[in-house]
């Protein structure tokens, strides 16, 4: 049995951060999960799922992966409501995709423990931008737990959901990329028990939110907020470290990097750090009392300066006339995440410690290093689909594109993707270059991203007689993100007890007139099917249905049939290369060639060439 | 807890994504946190999965735990599964005292494949790579993991090396015991060749020299 579910406590392993949440979930006796997946919080429903498929028997909770934010958020608040220990996972961006029912669930609060993990990317590593996602907690008036690693990760989210009884609302675990992606010791307690089902004890006038409703309801949150001040102020979450005259006021990650920072500078005498955890409501009295504590105050905070504005505001408020700073010129950037190096240089600065600094190299005479940016896998379905719309519409066509894998097609030289915002916004905005153009419009959108967010716009695009032909990618699974399982997966692939929803089905049901599905490695009538639905007048759907072959190694393995270039045939022009790209093709001497250890034998490149000069690698005899 | 010879001992371990170096750190630090050290392991990737370069970085110390990203400049070694990323790593992580151990094979970026970048010449690589740290290894880790019969031991095999430098304070029991726990009993007997074979190969660089 996986270590995870361990009953007993008292052992300590090395766990990833996303792995203690799950832990720290188990060990507050959560009945109820749902996500939509996100990197980086992927892996707390891809283990959630995973434990549940080994070790049914061991497992209490229920657990999906939900169509969309908005929905994991609603379908949760359901559970919590009812009285069930409730777990809701997403990145950043996917707080904005549940932002709706966030906002007045903190009114109807719930009536069993409901923790909403927020994992924010700073840096963005895998996302579309780095908002800061400590200013939904002050938009909903709800509390919020940041740690800065691993073990205590396991330890806020166990009492994130004590809180959150205690309270009577959600609370909201935030996290970022690093800590939920480092590893550390993280110490076990005992797993907790289980309550697995709950009687719902009606009562409208608390979760009915009509307007007479909530205006008594919006006071009761109100007093929340203060009963959950009142517990920051206490909280040991919130504690100070070192002593001195220097104060620095940090919480998530970059702690940790303050902590190397007081080592390196040999400053543990000198510097007291406020600890921020409890990081909403702000612990005013005990923030009062450090800022007057301290001769002058560096915030560190990653991202907004929203810790450093609230410090200014009660220093002012408080007659404090400690100098507090964080971000500006040769301070902190509202802009990208934090290193050791930087938060180091900065406290040194600030402070005016001294510092003998590690020799750097001398790199003057290095060779100049070739970037190493991310592309599509040899055999990716979504190459060939690219190649076949391209060669209908060059690249005259307005491509709308969306997010996950295809996203790559952004790169040359297949460069289709001219703009994306968000999940599903290749569908609605379609709509708007279309009717602002004269320009064709072909859009790209993934099999789960459609069920994410792609429906309602393509239902809108019907309704109002919009003219473009939307690319349905349908590779089977999500991809970009680990392979989840969406709406459209093929449920006895991998053997879940869920139901197949048809994607071709759903897409005429919405009213779509012309609707094709393609193989896209059959190159010339993939073809012929874009040039059809790019004449259509009106809104064309193209279902292009292959199988992510990373997917498929898992679920429907098949024998590797690898490709090679007959060198005597090959001219040198190159198109197989030039045109699409494939990293398991290379050029010497002036001719293509492919590496046997990466070809999966998809055939594209042998369609597109002129020469006929790729052929299947003959069985040795 | 034993003394470090190195605290903190500082390790990156690097490659492209799909050579497996978060599983390599991730027995590693189950090793050493087993060993009694207090371990932070810090990881890079995202979309960069999908070939991409991939970061790992794995910190031991005796005392309190350290945060997840080592200091630039501050490595106490570098294990890259491909000789490009050891390079471009080493530019931001090492100065003259760091040890560098990585795989000989290049894996091409996408723009060097259509020919329109260049990659360093291996000699030049080389060179480049030794004339900035204390000492390099240069194995032939794919290689030596074809001979074993399959490519993908080479991240196994790098961690041997590591071990066979003797930078870390582990055996290769106490590898062998993490990667029992990560890998089926079939596919332990190629590991602890993986492991054993990866010691020689640092054993044999350290020999010529």
């Amino acid at each position: 049995m996986d270590r995870l579910l361990t009953p007993g406590g008292g052992k300590s392993h090395l766990l990833l951060g996303n792995e203690a949440i799950v832990r720290g979930a188990l060990e507050a006796g959560v009945a109820f999960a749902t996500c939509y997946p996100g990197t980086p919080s992927s892996e707390v429903p891809d283990t959630l799922y995973r434990l549940r498929k080994e070790s049914p028997e061991a497992v209490q909770y229920y657990f999906e992966y939900s169509t969309n934010e908005k929905v994991a958020l609603e379908c949760a608040a359901g559970a919590a409501v009812a009285g069930l220990r409730t777990l809701c996972t997403m990145k950043h961006v996917g707080v904005n995709v549940a932002a709706d029912p966030l906002m007045t669930l903190a009114y109807t609060g719930v009536n069993a423990g409901m923790v909403l993990l927020t994992a924010d990317d700073p840096s963005l590593f895998s996302s579309q931008n780095e908002q800061d996602n400590r200013f939904y907690a002050r938009l909903s008036g709800l509390p919020m737990l940041e740690p800065s690693g691993p073990a205590e990760l396991k330890q806020c989210t166990t009492y994130a959901f004590d809180l959150s009884e205690q309270l009577g609302v959600p609370v909201m675990l935030r996290t970022t990329t690093r800590v939920n992606h480092a590893r550390e010791a993280v110490a076990f307690d005992k797993l907790g028990k289980v309550k697995t089902q709950a009687q719902f004890k009606k009562s409208p006038f608390q979760y009915v939110t009509v307007p007479a409703v909530s205006r008594q309801l919006h006071l009761k949150l109100l007093k929340v907020y203060d009963q959950a001040q009142t517990i920051s102020e206490q909280s040991s979450l919130n504690f100070i470290t070192g002593k001195g005259k220097l104060g620095i006021v940090a919480g998530g990650v970059a702690y940790n990097y303050v902590m190397d920072a007081v080592a390196d500078l040999d400053a543990a005498k000198r510097v007291k750090v406020f600890k921020l955890g409890f990081s909403w409501p702000l612990p005013e009295k005990a923030l009062v009392k450090f800022l007057k504590s301290v001769d002058k105050v560096l915030v560190v905070e990653e991202l907004e300066p929203l810790v450093e504005n609230a410090l200014k505001a009660l220093a002012q408020e408080n007659k404090v006339k400690t100098q507090i700073a964080g971000k500006g010129p040769k301070l902190f950037s509202r802009a990208y995440e934090f290193n050791p190096r930087l938060v180091r240089d900065t406290m040194a600065g600030y402070f005016g410690l001294k510092y003998k600094a590690t020799k750097p190299l001398k790199l003057d005479d290095l060779p100049a290093l070739p970037n190493r940016p991310p592309n599509l896998c040899p055999g990716c379905p979504h190459r060939a689909t690219f190649y076949a719309v391209k060669q209908v519409v060059g690249d005259t066509a307005i491509h709308p594109t969306d997010i996950g894998c295809y996203t790559l097609g952004l790169l040359p030289p297949i460069s289709m993707a001219d703009f994306v915002i968000c999940m599903g916004s290749s569908v609605s905005s379609s709509g708007g270059f279309s009717r602002a153009t004269k320009q064709k419009v072909v859009s790209f959108i993934g099999d789960s991203t459609f069920f994410h967010s792609g429906i309602t716009g393509l239902v809108n695009a019907v309704h109002n007689n919009h003219d473009f032909t939307l690319v349905i990618l349908d590779n089977g699974t999500t991809a970009m993100t680990g392979h989840q399982p969406h709406p459209g997966v093929e449920t006895d692939k991998i053997g879940d007890p869920t139901t197949h929803i048809d994607l071709e089905g759903v897409v005429r049901g919405l009213g779509v007139q012309h609707v094709t599905v393609i193989k896209p490695f059959k190159v010339r009538a993939a073809i012929e099917a874009v040039k059809a639905a790019v004449d259509y007048k009106g809104v064309s759907v193209i279902i292009s249905k292959e199988l992510c072959p990373l997917f498929a190694r898992r679920v429907a393995p098949k024998s590797r049939k690898p490709f090679a270039v007959n060198l005597d045939k090959c001219k040198g022009h190159l198109d197989c290369i030039k045109k699409v790209a494939c990293p398991a093709m290379f050029v010497e001497d002036g001719k293509a060639k492919i590496n046997p250890l990466q070809c999966i034998g998809c055939a594209l490149c042998a369609q597109i060439c002129p020469e006929n000069a790729i052929l299947p690698v003959k069985a040795e005899a | 807890m034993k003394a470090l010879a190195n605290d903190p001992l500082d390790i990156v371990i690097t490659g492209v994504g799909g050579q497996g170096n978060v599983l390599a750190s991730q027995v590693l630090g189950r090793a050493l946190l087993q060993a009694g050290y207090t371990v932070t392991v810090g990881e890079t990737y995202g979309l960069s999965q999908r070939g991409g370069a991939v970061m790992s970085q794995v910190r031991v110390t005796a005392g309190a735990a350290l945060g997840p990203l080592i200091p630039e400049n501050r490595a106490t070694a570098i294990v890259s599964l491909e000789p490009l990323e050891a390079l471009r790593v080493l530019g931001q992580y090492g100065h003259p005292g760091v040890v560098v151990l990585t795989n000989d094979r290049p894996l091409m970026p996408l723009n060097v494949l259509t020919g329109q970048d260049k990659y360093p010449a291996p000699g030049e690589l080389k060179a480049a790579l030794e004339g900035l740290c204390a000492k390099l290894y240069w194995l032939p880790a794919t290689e030596a993991a074809f001979a074993l019969g399959a490519p993908i031991l080479a991240n196994v095999i790098m961690l041997g090396a590591l071990l066979g430098s003797g930078l870390v304070p582990l055996g290769p029991e106490e590898l062998e015991a993490e990667l029992g726990g990560l890998f089926p009993e079939k596919k332990m007997a190629a590991n602890r060749q993986a492991l054993a074979r990866g010691m020689e190969l640092a054993a044999q660089c350290l020999g010529t020299q």
